[in-house]
């Protein structure tokens, strides 16, 4: 701890531990974890950015279909190549994280979910979402994911327009108790 | 569900404005384009795309669909005309804004002309504060950030004042803007702080800011230190969130013994122990075979019922404490607190996994969405997780397929036939599994009466070891029969086989409790002296603890886990067992079950408890990581909590009902525990209430439970909490009401919106093509097809008569209502004299189509239009009201634009409608700033 200790000023971590859901501990926790990502650049440069490759090595996050998704929309990079701070990093654990409320990890899951990011949940994100849910079980057969986009819109598409906003998307989300126990990572 | 609904009619008059308005814009700017580069448009999109695109081409990624994406992406691009997506981002805002980050369709504008102005603010941000951020202009690239904190932060001020860490938190945006809103908070803070220097009120800012920083550590802490948190993030990486809920479960069970261990311990046993009573038999020694039996040695320690004093304990001066009341009490309290706990626990989960999903079962929905476990770690588990899902799916599927076709008569009549058996069947295996238990209990006690010295240790646990080991068999017994059964869906067998099981238990349980309590069996024991049926029924219980845990360990672990995992390697066929969560959990609830019972036996039971719970954790804990495979049913976590904590429940109250019983009606034994000499172990309280009566310096307190305990004070708390649930009822009927009537107007927006769009479609299809004529009669056929389709009240008749008030077709094809042309389609002249940007409308038909309009008295069609969904929110300014109250309840949209903006509409509306004939169509001045 005394390691990463030093790396951050005593306002540094207040202000994290105030702008996330994780005590002060626990920010250097997640530091910690950040500096096992990329161990020799995050040691000379704490601010540096971690590639999506390394990223996505992490356990939580190398067997998860949705990883590269995840690593986009917490990177502020510019390149808009996925690579995450240590402030991303540290924002993406306290969406994951257990404290944080249902509607920002709703947001977040919308956000992963979009594929094309055009902030609809359209036929082409779901069919990504499920071929990417099977993975190499083999996806669904062309009729049974007609079948299966059919029911998801009868269910979620309230206006009939076969495609979920994001409105529509969390309606029906909140409604799943399951969501909260499968949308989080814990530290 | 407010969220959502903030759209309304109102908003969709707004938003067709906006709509025309970029329409208008759009056709301008093709009217350029087509004229100088139409041929580059698509090569131009697809240069640009590639170069910016935030996801394309990762060559490290598995997926290919990768590219295909990008192709697609680009397809919708080219197709649909460009800015109409943007309208289509406009239309009802149930889409509120879009975010920052999809760019694509920006850059692809840009590469065009300067059309980044027309874009409207892509943060999230603006679907969580409402939608009248949308018509703010951000700019996207640059100093975004540092505009976009200023918008949040202003419009968190705007809702209240403080800005607090909490909600700063809950933003989705990332942490630089967080920053900066937090930043701006402070120095609002600060210039407050300026402004009004009071010596108090800085004392008070200051004390409520550390005290809010004390209460956000607190909680914080008690959130991150959680009990043995890195065995439950190790089972959920490798198990998902099944088993994972198991343990939770049982460390919900063993927290919840600790303190009511402590109560008990404290107010029983600790007094007790300072002021030990002399034992009857001095010579009975610790053999060691008492921590199985719990008899002999133990009988006369604080273990049991039978121990405890029935007079005062004064071993401190000047105190006096009465054990009996003590004992009564404790064991109230702790029940109290288990009814608290359990009430609150099974509540919260009802709620949120019931009563909020029962709305509509969205099971595709949590299936997709829901169906990644986002804790999983390994590598297997994942593996194994993609094969489930990819199963569940084609499972689901094929059972809605199936559900289509319901079953034949013949086959119901089968499935009936086949259920009425099992269930004659399981009822007769329990009835003869309680008439085992009810024979071999009293065939031992006679055994016991016979040979009073030589009492074999097994005979003891005889009982217990029998009911142990049905417990053990019984369960797979019913799980399989109730697999035969053929249910329709595995969640309904899984019920029916743990109410199943849940039976037998608790069956097997009241056997022994009312063969102990039974009277015949006391007044024989009554006459020997030394027997205490309390003590006994304390000693059964104790037993059947021990051993169900013995046997857990043994059989349902060692064996069926650990042995089965040493003969895999043998026999390559046999696979690692599964951990069964049901047959688990129901477990602990019998365990559980058995504590309460016999808590008021033997007041320390709630300490083997804890140790039981403790030491199980550790060996379920590496019996699953080492021998277990992760099952390849899914697991719903949330809605099976519920039932267990259900099931919790109701054992509780059955055994609380028993100990009621207990205390109220039966008599205690005669000559041991607390109560010996009473007629019912209740009367100890009612002695001491009517000493204390009697006494005159708390005559006060005798007079305060006179009121409590009289007739009319229940009758009004009664009265008082049937007024409560009838209110409440009625209310959360009116709520399914009102979101009934919301849901509806949701889907009559989306037909709305539907047709708008068609509009759109129709009339920029047609603009290329400027041949005239055709291409107004698909705007008015929809338009009409609108009217009779959407207009349900409206008496069909009505129809018919309008359909004579036009008589040519001509007056039909140019015929337009006017409230469905919007000012885009007139004169329009800016209102300001400064910029005078005249556009004159582009159709000559439509055009014409107004003029004619407006020779006609309009006053009949509106009549007709009554029931119409865009009619009835337009037609006269009284309608409009109403439903403006109605919206303004739901929205925070800035009032004034939006209100302003309706009262054109109106005005433009009603000026149409009663135009003189004879007046040529008045240039209308419609304000710019309201679009």
């Amino acid at each position: 701890m005394g390691s990463a200790n030093s790396h951050f000023t005593k306002d540094e971590l207040q202000e994290y531990s105030e702008l996330t859901f994780f005590t002060k501990q626990e920010v250097l926790h997640v530091f910690e974890k950040f500096v096992e990502l990329d161990q020799d650049n995050v040691n000379n440069d704490k601010l540096c950015r971690v590639s999506m490759e390394k990223v996505c090595q992490m356990p939580e996050l190398k067997v998860n279909p949705f990883n590269d998704r995840i690593c986009r929309i917490f990177s502020t990079s510019q390149n808009f190549d996925g690579s995450l701070s240590f402030e991303d990093f540290l924002d993406m654990m306290s969406v994951f994280s257990d404290q944080a409320p249902k509607g920002l990890k709703v947001e977040y899951a919308f956000k992963v979910y979009d594929f094309n990011e055009d902030d609809l949940l359209d036929a082409e994100d779901i069919e990504m979402v499920v071929s990417r849910l099977t993975g190499y079980a083999g996806s669904l057969k062309d009729d049974e994911m007609q079948q299966l986009l059919k029911n998801i819109m009868q269910e979620a598409d309230l206006d009939n327009d076969d495609q979920l906003s994001y409105a529509e998307f969390e309606h029906v989300i909140s409604k799943s108790p399951d969501f909260l126990n499968s949308f989080r990572i814990r530290l | 569900m407010n969220r959502y609904v903030k759209p309304n009619i109102l908003h969709i008059m707004s938003d067709s404005d906006n709509i025309l308005h970029s329409l208008d814009e759009t056709l301008k700017q093709e009217e350029l384009m087509f004229g100088l580069d139409h041929v580059n448009d698509d090569t131009e999109q697809i240069s640009e795309v590639p170069r910016n695109s935030s996801y394309v081409g990762e060559p490290s990624q598995p997926y290919n669909e990768q590219s295909t994406l990008v192709g697609n992406r680009m397809k919708t691009v080219k197709e649909t005309s460009y800015g109409l997506e943007d309208i289509l981002m406009e239309m009802p805002s149930r889409t509120l804004g879009r975010r920052r980050g999809r760019f694509i369709e920006d850059v692809v504008a840009s590469g065009r002309q300067d059309y980044n102005t027309g874009t409207f603010s892509r943060s999230t941000y603006s679907r969580r504060f409402g939608s009248n951020r949308r018509h703010r202009k951000i700019t996207e690239v640059g100093g975004g950030d540092e505009e976009l904190a200023d918008e949040i932060f202003k419009e968190i001020i705007e809702d209240n004042k403080e800005v607090d860490n909490e909600e700063i938190r809950a933003i989705a945006v990332n942490m630089e803007i967080k920053r900066k809103i937090r930043r701006q908070a402070f120095t609002n803070r600060e210039t407050k702080k300026k402004n009004k220097i009071g010596c108090w009120w800085m004392f008070r800012h200051n004390m409520s800011l550390k005290f809010r920083h004390f209460k956000e550590d607190t909680r914080k802490m008690f959130a991150s230190a959680k009990l043995w948190d890195y065995h439950l993030k190790q089972v959920e990486g490798n198990f998902g969130s099944g088993v994972h809920s198991y343990f939770t479960f049982l460390r919900g069970l063993f927290l919840l013994s600790i303190p009511s261990f402590i109560l008990s311990f404290s107010f029983i046993s600790i007094p007790q122990l300072l002021d030990p009573p002399a034992r009857n038999d001095p010579n009975v020694k610790f053999t060691g075979e008492e921590l199985i039996t719990g008899a002999n040695w133990f009988t006369e320690t604080i273990m049991y019922y039978g121990y405890y004093t029935n007079g005062t304990i004064q071993t401190i001066p000047g105190s006096m404490y009465k054990m009996p009341l003590a004992y009564l009490l404790a064991t109230a309290g702790y029940f109290l607190l288990c009814l608290l706990w359990l009430v609150k626990s099974t509540a919260t989960s009802f709620r949120r996994n019931y009563i909020e999903a029962k709305e509509d079962e969205s099971d595709f929905i949590s299936k997709v969405f829901c169906a990644w476990d986002f804790g999983i770690t390994s590598e297997d588990a994942s593996k194994l997780q993609h094969t489930m899902i990819s199963t569940e799916l084609k499972e689901i599927l094929a059972e809605k397929r199936r559900h289509k076709e319901s079953r034949s008569s013949s086959k119901k009549c089968k499935v009936f036939l086949y259920r009425l058996v099992t269930w004659m069947l399981y009822l007769a295996i329990t009835g003869g599994c309680m008439a085992l238990v009810y024979f071999v209990n009293k065939e031992l006690l006679n055994k016991i009466k016979d040979s009073l010295e030589g009492i074999v240790v097994l005979q003891q646990i005889s009982l217990a070891l029998i009911i142990s080991a049905i417990n053990l068999v019984m369960p797979i017994f019913i799980n399989l029969m109730t697999h035969w059964e053929d249910y329709k869906y595995p969640r309904h067998e899984m019920y029916i086989a743990v109410f199943r099981n849940f039976l037998l238990k608790l069956g097997m349980l009241a056997v022994i409790c009312a063969f102990w309590t039974d009277d015949d069996l006391k007044s024989t024991q009554t006459n020997q002296s030394g027997s205490c049926w309390e003590t006994d029924l304390g000693q059964e219980i104790y037993r059947l603890v021990i051993i169900d845990f013995l046997f857990t360990i043994i059989f349902a672990t060692f064996c069926a886990e650990f042995i089965r995992k040493l003969l895999t390697k043998c026999i390559p066929k046999l696979k690692l067992a599964e951990f069964s969560i049901v047959n688990n959990v129901m477990d602990l609830i019998y365990g559980q079950t058995l504590c309460w019972i016999g808590i008021y036996f033997s007041p320390l039971l709630s300490l083997i408890i804890i140790l039981k719970y403790f030491i199980m954790f550790y060996i379920k804990k590496v019996s699953v990581m080492q021998n277990c495979r992760m099952s390849t049913q899914r697991w719903r976590a949330a809605q099976s909590q519920t039932l267990f904590n259900a099931f919790l429940l109701l054992s509780f109250l059955l055994c609380a009902a028993f100990l009621c019983v207990v205390v109220f009606l039966e008599t205690p034994s005669y000559d041991c525990g607390p109560y010996r000499g009473l007629n019912r172990s209740y009367d100890a309280i009612i002695i001491e209430f009517q000493r204390l009566a009697s006494d005159e310096s708390s005559y006060w307190f005798a007079f305060i439970m006179n009121v409590i305990s009289s007739v009319w004070f229940l009758y009004s708390i009664v009265v008082i909490l049937s007024t409560a649930v009838v209110l409440v009822r009625s209310r959360s009927i009116g709520y399914h009401k009102f979101a009934k009537a919301l849901r509806e107007q949701i889907s009559l927006e989306g037909q709305d919106k539907a047709l708008l769009l068609q509009w759109l479609r129709d009339v920029s299809t047609n603009h290329g093509q400027s041949s005239g004529g055709q291409h107004v009669v698909p705007l008015l056929k929809r338009h009409r097809d609108s009217i009779h389709s959407t207009s349900t009240s409206a008496p069909p008749s009505r129809h018919n008569s309008m359909s004579h008030e036009f008589q040519r077709e001509s007056d039909i094809l140019t015929y337009v209502d006017p409230q469905h042309l919007d000012a885009s389609h007139l004169k329009i002249s800016d209102g300001s004299p400064g910029k005078v940007r005249k556009r004159e409308h582009k159709d000559p038909l439509l055009h014409k189509a107004l003029v004619n309009q407006a020779k006609r008295p309009a006053t009949l069609y509106m009549e007709h239009n009554a029931g119409d969904v865009f009619g009835s929110a337009r037609q006269s300014p009284e309608v409009q009201n109403r439903s403006s109250s109605f919206s303004n309840s739901q929205r925070n949209n800035s009032p004034s634009t939006s209100s302003s903006n309706h009262d054109n509409r109106a005005a433009l509306a009603m000026s149409l409608a009663n135009q003189h004939p004879t007046e040529p169509s008045s240039p209308v001045y419609y304000d710019e700033g309201t679009f």
